[in-house]
């Protein structure tokens, strides 16, 4: 029997795929039901915005029960005028509006993805450790107290993210990572149907 | 994990450098140098091991055919906890016409300090302190590394050796692969073409049971539905591999498709270079595997590559392979006729983003305007927004 995929990671670097499918794997889903489309240069938002658009595209045409699960960085500019860009993408192609019951569910982390993942990697660690929302630890640094995360780290944190209760995250939980993990539970369950 | 191998004078590798990464994707076309480059590390592997001399493994034809000098340089570097290694070998063909060569100078340097150095007359042997430990007699053919003992004081070279033999370079050829397992002695190092396969699961399923147990269960999870275990079966004085599925089904390993038996061998591979935290060489992995089992089986080499498991260097033709790993990971190589292999990493430029973005990067080599060297190369680079960075190869001539 050959394998099928059910999921396309949209992402602008290898750290967010290797994020997103720790904490799918730790959701259940198959690693081998996931491909990843990782942008080449390893950044760029207007490279996940029209990838996310051509595959939301191609699960129209071809998917019931498969998703589209897009990573697209804040990186200060808002989280909502970032998902506005990539709703506009996908009106444009008439395709329906960002929807993980749907199964094209989009993730923001703010600032960034380092923005979560030193504040899983700390929670994990058993040492709660506090993260804004507008620091850009990629560029600055570490948040103090924080040894600086490596690639390693980014598959043990979206494995650990699953284990968040996503109706009661625990204290300290960057606002954007408390919205993703009820998108991821609504996108687990549209994939799974 | 090997940082730098060089090699000059050898087939079309002249003064030729390449840095390594914990990820490294070799692409060009065909010809262009990226299997020599490969096999030549499983060479001096097996030089280092004394698993062959400097005759059968350097041979008066692998001297670059336009290059009148009769010496043969290859350097490895190679980063370990103890800190970085760098070998060095260097092989003077006396009589081409006999086939006759000697090897003039091998060294092993620890972060710039000793650990064995050797000439065509004399071996001097140095402690974990980088004070001398004694002499040797060289033997001309053979690596003065593989004949030395381990000791208390030499664990550092040790450790070197180990590293070297935890390198395994495939090029698969699934009709080759036999499911006979006769060998007298225990396979440790399979052939490159993964023909005494058989004989090496045998040794690596008591020496390293665990990654055997994780090859069974990868492979019954994934390419192989149904799949159980590895059975070998006696006959006479061989062995013969079985694999066996649900419910009961038994099939000799050569009694698989090409494909299936590129994905046992290569679940095998994977796991056991994750229990050896080792080096895995591979010449076109997605060879005989079926389109959907490629992205899989590249994204575990890359998790386990950037990750820091295990090392792992690849050439690639595949397109999935091409755009899944080529941008971030990949060198360029490429000859003129009858000219040296150069090589140059693969660098997107950056006004690929958006909607300028073009072509797929496999696109772009399918049709030639991949090039860091050429002239249609450097005017695909403008027309494309793709291109080689303009490194030059290293081009000072080695002592």
């Amino acid at each position: 029997m050959s394998r099928v995929c059910k999921i396309i990671l949209v992402c602008e670097g290898w750290r967010d795929s290797a994020f997103a499918r720790g904490f799918l794997v730790a959701a259940g889903i198959d690693g081998r039901s996931i491909d990843a489309k990782v942008n080449p240069r390893g950044s760029g938002h207007d490279w996940v915005k029209i990838q996310f658009a051509e595959e939301s595209a191609n699960l129209a045409r071809f998917a019931e029960g498969r998703g589209v699960l897009g990573l697209l960085d804040e990186d200060g500019q808002g989280a909502a005028f970032r998902e506005k860009e990539v709703a506009d993408r996908l009106k444009e192609r008439g395709l329906g509006s960002i929807s993980a019951q749907d199964g094209r569910c989009l993730l923001l982390p703010t600032r960034n993805l380092e923005t979560w993942l030193y504040w899983l990697t700390a929670q994990r660690a058993g040492s709660p450790l506090n993260v804004d929302e507008e620091t850009d630890y990629k560029m600055a640094g570490p948040p103090a107290g924080s040894p600086r995360i490596g690639d390693q780290d980014c598959r043990p944190a979206g494995e650990y993210l699953h284990t968040l209760n996503h109706a009661q995250p625990p204290d300290g939980c960057p606002g954007m990572l408390c919205q993703a993990l009820g998108r991821l539970r609504e996108f687990l369950k549209a994939v799974r149907r | 994990m090997l940082t730098r191998f060089y090699a000059d004078n050898y087939r079309c590798l002249s003064n030729f450098t390449l840095p390594l990464e914990p990820l490294s994707v070799l692409l060009g076309a065909n010809g262009s140098g990226k299997s020599t480059v490969l096999f030549l590390i499983a060479k001096l592997r097996d030089f280092i091991l004394g698993r062959g001399d400097s005759l059968e493994l350097f041979p008066p034809e692998t001297l670059t055919r336009w290059d009148k000098r009769i010496e043969q340089t290859f350097e490895l570097g190679l980063r370990l906890e103890q800190g970085e290694y760098i070998y060095r070998l260097r092989v003077r063909h006396e009589a081409p016409e006999r086939a006759l060569n000697k090897v003039i100078e091998e060294t092993l340097n620890l972060n710039g300090q000793p650990l064995f150095a050797a000439n065509d007359q004399v071996i001097h042997l140095y402690k974990d302190s980088h004070k001398e430990g004694g002499q040797m007699l060289p033997d001309w053919h053979v690596s003065g590394i593989s004949r030395i003992n381990e000791r208390r004081d030499n664990l550092k070279l040790m450790a070197f050796r180990r590293a070297i033999e935890g390198t395994l370079v495939l090029a698969l050829n699934p009709a080759l692969v036999s499911a006979i397992s006769a060998a007298k002695q225990p396979v440790t190092i399979p052939m490159p073409d993964c023909s005494d396969f058989a004989d090496w699961l045998k040794h690596i399923s008591t020496a390293e049971s665990l990654a055997t147990q994780e090859a069974e269960q990868n492979l019954a999870k994934g390419g192989l539905p149904g799949f159980r275990v590895f059975q070998t079966d006696p006959s006479g004085d061989a062995g013969i591999l079985q694999c066996i599925f649900q419910p009961r089904l038994k099939f000799r390993l050569d009694e698989l498709s090409s494909g299936q038996i590129a994905l046992v061998i290569l679940e095998t591979v994977v796991a056991v270079a994750g229990e050896r935290s080792g080096i895995l060489i591979l010449d076109e992995p997605g060879n005989f595997l079926g389109l959907s089992e490629i992205q899989p089986l590249l994204a575990r080499l890359q998790d386990a590559a950037l990750e820091g498991r295990f090392q792992v260097l690849l050439t690639a033709h595949h397109p999935i392979a091409v755009d899944f790993l080529a941008a971030g990971h990949g060198s360029w190589l490429e000859r003129e006729p009858s000219g040296p292999a150069r090589v140059q990493p693969i660098r997107v430029a950056e006004s690929m983003e958006g909607d300028k973005a073009g072509l797929r990067v496999s696109d772009l080599i399918a049709r030639g305007w991949l090039s860091g060297l050429g002239v249609a190369g450097q005017k695909a680079a403008s027309e494309n927004e793709v291109q080689a960075s303009t490194r030059q190869p290293d081009a000072q001539p080695r002592p």
